[in-house]
């Protein structure tokens, strides 16, 4: 590491053109991030044209800024009316809907901004120190360790359960099934898509957790509408409180080492970090019946993890040149255009745009943590709308999001289908975490197991000795066994 | 909540048919090989087995989580019934329409139903929802959102 580069190249950063980039693109990213179907994704997609006139630094400051924003931003909407403004933001919602109906909707959003950064700077100083020997360990992943990782994932069905772990079951058989819709990763045959071709990709993700979250809470809120007191939420203070941070800190730190590793890995995104993290701080915790009804550790958990894994895709995309998701993707492209192309050689004959780049992510970050906090007054304020004016918003703000997804009318009937879906599962206490986990993990589960069942001549055995799935699934087992004791000590 | 559990319990039993009868159609795998059905047919069984322990345990059970039911309050799902049927309504006018006439009108409906009675404050509401979420999905965010057929676009 050469630290007198690095200091120039942050500096370089730090100047007020470059800052100010960086704070639009914060800004920007947070609200597209809030509004539901508006994905990471979208929104440096959306505002990559933008940035092609600007020098180097200011326009990577602002793609970077859009970035850390929108992952940042999905909580928003998570937290304070049940409905993950992107895929990411998922795990969050968990606790962060729970903590807004006790009336701690400032509490959770200053622990999400909190540990939002917290996940983000440490990401982002993983990246700036470790970035070339994390790729080759992230390059010792193959199908089998990807199958590892999402039983690992996937374990947590019968701790978000609730009361009966009959229907979580049930729950999450219901989402792997639905996640079996579209194309067979392996041989391309259209499964259970009669013929549509809007299903070819399965159902769409966004669309899909819009309804079984957003509509089918708007239904319930409807028919309860007499019985459900207004949500006012007091706010002290806009960090969170000095038990919050002691509560939740060691999840933070697993979280974020976790969240980043997991983002360097190319394929596994920020959603199923967050899930990952959030089992793992659920799995550890001395309480985790408190996890699903407002306990601040999931969603620093959640939050830390998905915003680790920001600074984690990063990784391979510069020291390898393969982006680690559909974000930095988009992120190579803008690279590319700049006249930067990542790879292995852009560390030996370009280390200044590499720490330019580490520079910009770690204060990006900062950019987030003063914006957010700003803004909790401001998106508390949401919730203490009049139910009769909340409730339809909702409505609109989730038909819009499910269309502009793809810009489709299908998207709209489909989360309408979910949300009714949603309602009466609701209604009859079948637990929706689990159908979110399998929707998230299930695709994953099933390709890697085939391809690596195809790699290992069918032995399940070479596949489950490998070690690191060996380790996965052992975790696995370990969080299944201890949940059901722990189910069977509550009920006794 | 017994009955409700029963009905879930064939609804799963249901599903799982449903799918082993699809999966009848799929394509066979290589003699060696996993094929596109493995994964289904793995999680029609666990559904349709989980439906069958449902109904089981329902039927055995004295637990009371089987017992205790929702609240039936008519002129609540009345009240939810209604809305499904708007927001129904909504979306297949989306297209003819247009976004922003819709929206208003549905707003101002669903404001009715959730008990607001001021027509100018309703109408006024409904319109600034519109015309925000309008200018910032499709003039800021680039998104086409539907203009209605109706008026030529």
């Amino acid at each position: 590491m050469d630290f007198e580069l690095f200091s120039t190249a942050f500096l370089g950063v730090l100047e007020w053109n470059t800052l100010l980039m960086i704070f639009l693109g914060v800004t920007g990213g947070i609200i597209i991030g809030s509004l539901p179907g508006l994905t990471a994704t979208m929104g440096v997609a959306l505002l990559v044209p933008f940035t092609f006139g600007l020098p180097f630094n200011q326009s990577i400051g602002m793609l970077l800024g859009i970035f850390s924003g929108s992952i940042y931003g999905g909580s928003i909407s998570a937290i304070l009316i049940s409905t993950p403004g992107t895929p990411a933001a998922a795990a969050t919602l968990l606790d962060g809907y729970p903590l807004t109906k006790k009336g701690e909707a400032g509490r959770a959003l200053s622990m999400s901004v909190f540990a939002s950064f917290i996940g983000g700077f440490t990401g982002a100083l993983i990246m700036t120190f470790l970035s070339p020997q994390i790729s080759k360990f992230a390059l010792e992943f193959s199908a089998a360790e990807y199958f590892g990782l999402a039983i690992f994932g996937l374990s947590i069905i019968v701790s978000v359960s609730g009361k009966s772990i009959l229907k979580g079951v049930m729950a999450g058989f219901l989402g792997l099934l639905i996640s079996t819709i579209g194309m067979d990763p392996v041989t391309g045959y259209p499964r259970f898509t009669f013929g549509s071709m809007n299903l070819f990709e399965g159902p769409a993700f966004i669309p899909t957790l819009i309804g079984l979250f957003a509509i089918a809470e708007v239904f319930k809120g409807i028919e309860n509408l007499e019985s459900t007191k207004r949500t006012v939420s007091h706010i002290s203070s806009l960090l969170p409180s000095f038990a919050d941070i002691k509560k939740a800190w060691k999840d933070m730190a697993k979280s974020s080492v976790m969240g980043t590793f997991i983002g360097s890995i190319p394929g596994a995104g920020s959603d199923i970090a967050a899930f990952v993290g959030y089992s793992e701080a659920k799995r550890r915790s001395k309480h985790p019946e408190k996890f699903g009804k407002g306990a601040i550790e999931g969603v620093a958990a959640a939050e830390s993890a998905n915003n680790a894994c920001s600074g984690g895709a990063m990784i391979p995309m510069l020291s390898l040149g393969v982006p680690g998701d559909a974000v930095t993707a988009i992120l190579l492209g803008a690279f590319v255009i700049q006249g930067i192309q990542p790879g292995p050689m852009l560390y030996v004959e370009d280390l200044g745009t590499v720490y330019s780049v580490f520079s910009s992510m770690l204060v990006a970050n900062i950019a987030m943590l003063i914006v957010g906090l700003i803004g909790i007054r401001f998106f508390t304020k949401a919730i203490t709308v009049r139910k009769s004016i909340l409730l339809p918003t909702i409505f609109v703000l989730s038909i819009v999001g499910a269309y502009s997804m793809r810009n489709n009318m299908f998207d709209v009937w489909l989360a309408l289908s979910f949300g009714v879906i949603g309602y009466f599962l609701h209604r009859y206490r079948f637990p929706i975490s689990p159908i979110l986990l399998a929707l998230i993990l299930g695709p994953m589960a099933e390709a890697n197991l085939r391809r690596a069942l195809i790699i290992a001549d069918n032995s399940l055995i070479d596949i489950i000795s490998r070690p690191i799935t060996a380790i996965f699934l052992i975790l696995a087992v370990a969080s299944l066994i201890t949940s059901l004791l722990r189910q069977k000590r509550i009920k006794e | 909540m017994k009955r409700a559990n029963i009905i879930f319990g064939i609804i799963a039993i249901i599903i799982a048919g449903f799918v082993f009868n699809q999966l009848a159609s799929f394509p066979d795998a290589q003699p060696d090989e996993v094929g596109a059905d493995f994964f289904p047919r793995l999680l029609a069984n666990g559904l349709g087995l989980s439906g069958i322990v449902l109904i089981i345990n329902t039927l055995v059970s004295k637990n009371p989580e089987t017992d205790e039911g929702p609240s039936f309050n008519l002129k609540s799902l009345l009240r939810a019934f209604i809305s499904f049927i708007a927001v129904l309504v909504y979306c297949l006018s989306l297209d003819l329409f247009g976004f922003i006439a819709s929206s208003i009108l549905f707003l101002t409906f669903m404001m009715f139903l959730l008990q607001e009675r001021n027509i100018i404050k309703m109408m006024t509401i409904s319109a600034a929802i519109t015309a925000s979420v309008f200018v910032i999905f499709s003039e800021f965010l680039l998104i086409d959102l539907p203009l209605g057929t109706l008026y030529g676009f």
